[in-house]
């Protein structure tokens, strides 16, 4: 299992991390004013999401992994879609709240 | 279900067909997960209650030995030294895999250089930060929850970064005693890999939350 690490593809992702990041710093640093900040951080979000993928598949070894493991490691992952939205929403609420009533 | 799924859920043998240890690393990773999720999406959940919030780029622009102001230019060369010791963690374990006890002492060595690297570099950018005036109860970019979290999120992922440095140490004295040569299992660089990669993966995540998102 281990033995099939092959160091071509180690460095070929060590490049991709290397190059997304390069991306990601300099499109947060150089955006245009005029554009909707939503849309930089779409890709922000996008680009981490690759970096993440690379790291647990790769250097985590985990896509040469039983399927049973697989499962076991991501399906908790799924409560992060609520845990996100929920807490990003009632935030938001609780800001609106202290600034429009008056809390 | 046929009779192989059968025999490999029955006892005697991993369904998972891997170590005890590693499955038990893998059960902790997915648990620490959600406590580095909570810290930051309660960061996120102030963030979008609070009227203003500083800008990163502005915050994070200073650099040693230098009085240039480069925006999110240390930071950036933090994520390299974390990602290129996740490169020679994961070519440890494969010189683990091959039983290459030279190999692993070379790579794992590297591994911790990285990590006292970043370990360092983090040290300098608190000190700079809090010699700003930016500490647990004052910002002078703005809200002072902004310092709060910055300290206890980078703090816990340094915290993370510091035992997985202590581990890879205890790893690496065991290499050179000749341990894992007695035993015939290089299984135990493996599992403090996994470790090690999983303080890359939340720092990516760290990363975007704190220096890269503006909105």
């Amino acid at each position: 299992m281990a033995q099939a690490i092959s160091v071509r593809s180690v460095m070929m992702v060590f490049w991709i991390l290397f190059i997304v990041t390069i991306v990601e710093v300099a499109m947060a640093v150089y955006w245009p004013e005029e554009l909707p900040r939503g849309i930089l951080d779409f890709f922000l979000v996008m680009f981490t999401l690759v970096k993440a993928y690379f790291i647990v598949a790769e250097f985590m070894h985990l896509k040469y992994e039983l399927r049973p493991l697989i499962i076991m490691v991501l399906s908790p992952m799924i409560l992060f879609i609520w845990f996100i939205l929920a807490f990003i929403i009632d935030g938001t609420w609780w800001g609106y709240l202290k600034h429009w009533m008056g809390l | 279900m046929n009779a192989t799924a059968v025999d490999k859920w029955s006892s005697g043998s991993s369904p998972f067909n891997v170590t005890w240890g590693k499955l038990m690393m893998w059960l902790f990773l997915v648990s620490d997960a959600f406590t580095f999720g909570a810290l930051l999406i309660s960061y996120a959940s102030i963030r979008a209650a609070a009227d203003s919030w500083p800008n990163p780029e502005e915050v994070f622009s200073a650099f040693p030995f230098t009085h240039a102001k480069i925006p999110l230019g240390f930071v950036s060369l933090m994520t390299f030294i974390l990602i290129a010791s996740s490169v020679t963690m994961v070519l440890a374990v494969r010189a683990g895999a091959l039983k290459d006890r030279h190999g692993v002492v070379k790579y794992l060595g590297l591994t911790i250089i990285g990590g006292l690297l970043f370990l360092s570099s983090q040290a300098w950018e608190w000190a700079h930060l809090i010699m700003e005036g930016m500490t647990i109860s004052s910002n002078p970019w703005g809200p002072p929850q902004f310092g709060q979290f910055f300290f206890l999120i980078t703090g816990f992922h340094g915290s993370h970064v510091l035992s997985g440095v202590i581990l890879n140490t205890i790893v690496l004295i065991k290499a050179l005693n000749g341990d894992f040569d007695r035993k015939g299992s290089y299984q135990m660089v493996e599992n403090v890999g996994l470790y090690w990669h999983f303080v890359d993966l939340v720092w990516v995540f760290v990363f975007l939350a704190y220096y890269l998102i503006s909105a």
